[in-house]
């Protein structure tokens, strides 16, 4: 009896400290929900200058790619695992970490990506030189 | 046991075990991490660690102590699990503590990658994206995962408190329970201390530099970082993580031969990873290559030295230390008073460490300024300088393969004189030389030029002083910055930089462009003459009539061009996109042109755009040089090719030029009349071919190779054994021969078009060979733009009756009439080569067909036997008319029927036959 009393008392003893992990927890992951869920930069739309023709400009979280006459704006972030691309070699944009090509139009050139850039949505003022990028909804993590 | 062995195994069982030696460097860990909460900062974590190893030596010891005692706990840890398993003890203990120990290797490396991220540089910054992009591909707990291990944004704070909270009691925790101990022995510090205090140190870890090209993890994340490069999806790398954690988790329920298996297939594993760990972090280098070790260590930055907690001067920590490009630059407390900066590369905004590398993060002179560059324009290391990720990536890769850089036009012709390459338009990188040679040859003679070339100490550009990447032609020194150098730093700190911008002064290109066709001179209107300078100055005219370049040659006056009188640079006429090369690869200087002459002396409308349809390039470099006014339409080239920064219309339409180097606005002049007066049978003239009014013309060259020499490989920076050597018999600077070469239109379409050709080689070349030395003669003239533009023309008969215009070599030309016939004579002013037979300075025989393989450049020839006659057939007009003369402007207007015009007293060369006739026909009726 006495031992089947200690079993017992181990083993709520047991349950009740994996409950209050458990609880823990659940506790952490929902205050951390609600943290993330408060966007932590509002901004969506960012203002950078034209670039020079066959120029590639790194931003933050945008690529712009100036052609001789046009202009194609991507996501900086890695579409591999989330790495900021900010590296260009010759007619090629490359991923820092792992290593990933990808064309001067965001197509995919060389893995371990499996897909290409994500192009984002941008306006041109000439007027001022600069464009406007959206970059809402096109963020990962 | 006795002897040797007795003591080794007496020395193995004095040492502790490895478990409570990972548990005393655990301590010192936990210890040092609580010293550094007070300076630590996880909403600003490069910032504060920066803070501290700018101005807290003591700081910098202790986090290299906790740096080290980490490594160290990770490397125990794992040698203390390998120990276990080859004792085969993990049956020894309750599955209980198993499972929970097995379970806590994941937390290990939770704490080690944690305090990677928390140093939050660039390389933290990636980490944590892979991290965070890795927890969301684990099955349904992932996103909950991310949140509770690395909270969300940017803010480091629930790393920082997962680190030093959570990781490190889960650790003790499930130590003392295995362990039995709270604290290890003093004996156990005593054998774990003396290392990480000699490591910390020794090596002192640091920050990551924005320079660094390559974003790597830490050297335990290397191979899963390379591993992940290799796989097809990165959810394998979680399942192998997840499987292997299993096996080892479950391995004591297994029976012993499984049990054996599975610690075979867990040795195997680390093994291979170890060797990926390995090819990532020696072997992978800039855009993820593989380089030489040495290359990749060059590229990293991961430990500096002793010096970094070293006390530092009281006064620079009192000194605020300011931030540049999102970081501090320690550099700046002692430079921020540096001038001479356009706004783009202000230190105050960029840095310096952004150009000149070194350590930014230290107020310690000897290690801020360990390796850094006096000369970051360098091509070799251009791609952490000038052309790092945010600066001018694109512009850095074309110059790369730009003709200033590879040199392919050199090195080809080169080739093709050596016998070497028969193709004259191949394509060679002079970097690439070998040791053939031609090879040899250019490494001596040509390479000094090479715009890679590494310059090693700063220096204006001149013809003793080369090279330098970017700097080269982008460095401009004022007074103030040319006598600071010229006192080599006296100053204790520089104060004033050169200028680094779009201004580029003609000395830049004066440096290489000096040499070869000698453009830069002549433009100067100066001709290279053969004196040294003790004669030179025993001349009449020394020393005005004189020049002496700083590589010792003795420069003569001649006529300079006409822009050059006019105040115009290179940089006036040769836009960007063409110097620094379009992207394209072209065999010649000639092929990379964009602009010519008609761009701004067109007759008719001159091609225009507005500003805001320009190329970007030339935006930028338009609105840097203050000329983007609004409303001003700027020039655009005849071929389409390349807008003008520089060159826009008036109010009249005309073209405008803004000179580079005095600012003044030139108007050109539209095209002479004249010029379009013969179109039809003068339309495939350059302008050069009427308005070069010189061209220096070295003739009778000997190149040797001298086997007992020693001559100086600019490549290799070193002297080596065997020099060539080149002497010249004769300079000439006069009027250029005439010739056909093959030119691209803006269409794409190739046409012959008449220009300038000036001797390339007219040379005896002894190769190399012992006893068995080689002669090759050659006798190749070279299209040439001298760049001695008059604005007179050369007159008709400086072509039609020239012998040295035709090719023919200097003398006297002479239509000698007898009876109905005439003749035309040439007595050559040079003897005959006893090579091919030809005057020593002529291109081709006289009023002879001329032999294939006579020019350096493909497409290129001098005039065939049918147009030598034809342009002499001029020339017979002009031996007794002006063609001034109406009634012989009337004849040659109608050159087809010149016949008709003919009078009595006409004399025509015995060769103006009718068939002559049908093919002059032809000619002018397809030009």
């Amino acid at each position: 009896m006495e031992a089947k009393g200690k079993n017992s008392r181990r083993t709520l003893l047991k349950t009740a400290l994996a409950a209050l992990c458990g609880g823990g927890l659940w506790l952490m992951n929902s205050l951390a929900k609600r943290a993330g869920a408060i966007p932590e930069n509002a901004e969506t739309v960012v203002t950078v200058p034209i670039p020079a023709a066959n120029q590639i400009r790194f931003y933050d979280r945008a690529i712009v790619v100036a052609g001789a006459h046009e202009l194609e704006v991507f996501s900086s972030i890695c579409p591999h695992l989330g790495c900021r691309i900010n590296r260009a070699e010759s007619d090629q944009i490359v991923c820092p970490c792992h290593g990933s090509r990808f064309g001067l139009q965001g197509k995919l050139l060389h893995g371990p990506a499996r897909h290409g850039l994500q192009p984002l949505p941008f306006e041109v003022d000439r007027t001022n030189a600069v464009l406007r990028i959206a970059l809402k909804n096109h963020e990962r993590a | 046991m006795r002897g040797p062995e007795a003591v080794s195994e007496g020395l193995w069982r004095r040492i502790p075990p490895l478990g409570m030696l990972a548990l005393a460097a655990f301590v010192v860990c936990a210890f040092t991490g609580v010293l550094l909460v007070p300076i630590y900062k996880p909403e600003a974590a490069l910032d504060s660690l920066a803070l501290l190893l700018l101005k807290n030596p003591a700081g910098v010891f202790v986090r290299s102590l906790h740096y080290w005692s980490a490594q160290a706990f990770l490397v125990l840890t794992l040698a203390h699990i390998a120990d276990h398993m080859l004792r085969r003890s993990e049956t020894k203990t309750t599955f209980g503590v198993w499972w929970r120990l097995s379970l806590t290797v994941p937390v290990v490396m939770a704490a080690m990658l944690s305090g990677f991220l928390l140093r939050g540089d660039g390389a933290a910054i990636q980490a944590l994206q892979i991290l965070r992009s890795l927890l969301m591909l684990v099955p349904w707990l992932g996103a909950p995962l991310n949140r509770i291990l690395t909270g969300s944004g940017a803010n480091l704070q629930t790393i920082y408190l997962q680190h030093a909270c959570t990781a490190t009691i889960a650790i003790w925790l499930v130590t003392i329970e295995h362990a039995r101990r709270i604290l290890p022995r003093a004996r156990d510090f005593v054998w774990t201390l003396p290392p990480i205090l000699a490591l910390s140190a020794f090596l002192i870890p640091w920050l990551e530099n924005r320079t660094q090209p390559i974003a790597k993890g830490p050297w335990y994340f290397v191979g899963l970082q390379e591993l992940l490069h290799w796989l097809p999806w990165p959810q394998i790398a979680v399942w192998i993580g997840f499987a292997g954690l299993l096996l080892l988790t479950i391995l004591p329920l297994f029976p012993p031969r499984a049990r054996a298996a599975i610690k075979w297939t867990l040795a195997g594993s680390c093994v291979a990873y170890a060797a990926l760990a390995i090819v990532g972090f020696v072997f992978r280098g800039d855009g993820w290559r593989l380089e030489s070790p040495a290359a990749v260590w060059a590229e990293e930055q991961h430990f500096v030295s002793w010096r970094a907690w070293l006390p530092v001067d009281a006064k620079l920590v009192a000194t605020k230390v300011p931030m540049a490009d999102g970081q501090r630059e320690g550099c700046l407390a002692c430079h921020a008073a540096m001038t001479g900066f356009v706004a783009a590369h202000d230190p105050k905004t960029i840095g310096c460490a952004s150009c000149h590398l070194g350590n930014p993060f230290t107020l310690n002179k000897a290690l801020a300024h360990a390796g850094m560059t006096l000369t970051p324009g360098n091509l070799s290391i251009v791609n952490r300088t000038c052309g790092a990720s945010n600066c001018h990536s694109e512009v850095a890769t074309r110059v790369k393969g730009s003709l200033m850089n590879t040199m392919s036009g050199v090195v080809a012709v080169d080739k093709f004189a050596f016998g070497e390459s028969a193709d004259l338009n191949a394509h060679f990188d002079v970097a690439a030389l070998r040791h053939s040679p031609g090879d040899t040859h250019l490494r001596q003679l040509c390479a000094s030029c090479h715009l890679g070339q590494n310059k090693d100490f700063p220096a204006p550009i001149d013809t003793s002083s080369r090279g330098g990447g970017c700097s080269a032609c982008h460095l401009r020194y004022d007074s103030a910055a040319a006598a600071e150098l010229e006192q080599h730093f006296k100053y204790l700190v520089p104060l004033h930089h050169p200028d680094v911008s779009v201004h580029i002064s003609a000395q830049a290109c004066f440096g290489c462009h000096s040499r070869s066709g000698r453009i830069s001179t002549n433009f100067e209107g100066w001709h290279e003459t053969q004196l040294d300078e003790a004669n030179a100055k025993t001349m009449p005219g020394w020393p005005a009539r004189f020049r002496l370049l700083a590589d010792g040659r003795v420069f003569e006056k001649h006529p300079a061009d006409v822009h050059f009188e006019k105040g115009m640079m290179c940089v006036d006429c040769h836009i960007a996109i063409e110097v620094m090369s379009d992207g394209a690869v072209h065999a010649h200087e000639a092929d990379a042109v964009k602009i010519a002459c008609e761009d701004c002396h067109q007759s008719g409308a001159t091609p225009s755009r507005e500003f805001t349809q320009l190329d970007g390039e030339t935006q930028q470099i338009a609105a840097m040089r203050n000329l983007n006014e609004p409303g001003r339409r700027f020039v655009v080239s005849q071929s389409g090719a390349a807008d003008y920064a520089n060159t826009f219309l008036g109010p009249d339409n005309r073209p405008r030029v803004v000179l580079m180097e005095s600012g003044q606005i030139l108007e050109p002049k539209p095209a002479a009349a004249v010029c379009a007066r013969f179109n039809s049978v003068h339309e495939r003239l350059t302008c050069d071919a009427c308005h070069a009014s010189w061209a220096p013309q070295c003739i009778q060259c000997h190149t040797s190779f001298d086997p007992s020499a020693e001559g100086w490989d600019y490549l290799a920076g070193k002297f080596v054994k065997g020099a060539w050597q080149e002497d010249a018999a004769e300079y000439q600077g006069d009027a250029p021969a005439l010739g056909v070469e093959l030119a691209t239109t803006a269409d794409g379409k190739t046409q012959e078009r008449i220009t300038t050709f000036a001797p390339g080689m007219i040379m005896n070349l002894q190769l190399p060979g012992g006893a068995k030395q080689q002669n090759r003669f050659l006798r190749l003239y070279a299209p040439v733009s001298p760049h001695t533009t008059a604005s007179q023309a050369r007159d008709c008969k400086s072509c039609h009756a020239n012998p040295a215009a035709l090719g023919y070599g200097r003398g006297k030309l002479a239509y000698v009439v007898s009876g109905n016939v005439g003749q035309w004579q040439f007595a050559p002013s040079h003897r005959a080569s006893p090579a091919d037979g030809l005057p020593q300075d002529a291109w081709i025989g006289f009023l002879r067909e001329p032999s294939a393989g006579t020019t350096t450049r493909k497409g290129a020839r001098p005039f065939s036997l049918q147009e030598q006659r034809r342009i002499l057939l001029v020339g017979t007009c002009l031996s007794c008319h002006s063609p001034r003369e109406a009634r012989v402007a009337a004849v040659f207007a109608n050159f087809k029927n010149y016949r008709s015009e003919l009078g009595p007293q006409c004399k025509l060369p015995a060769w103006a036959d009718a068939t002559f006739d049908e093919q002059l026909a032809q000619a002018l009726g397809k030009p």
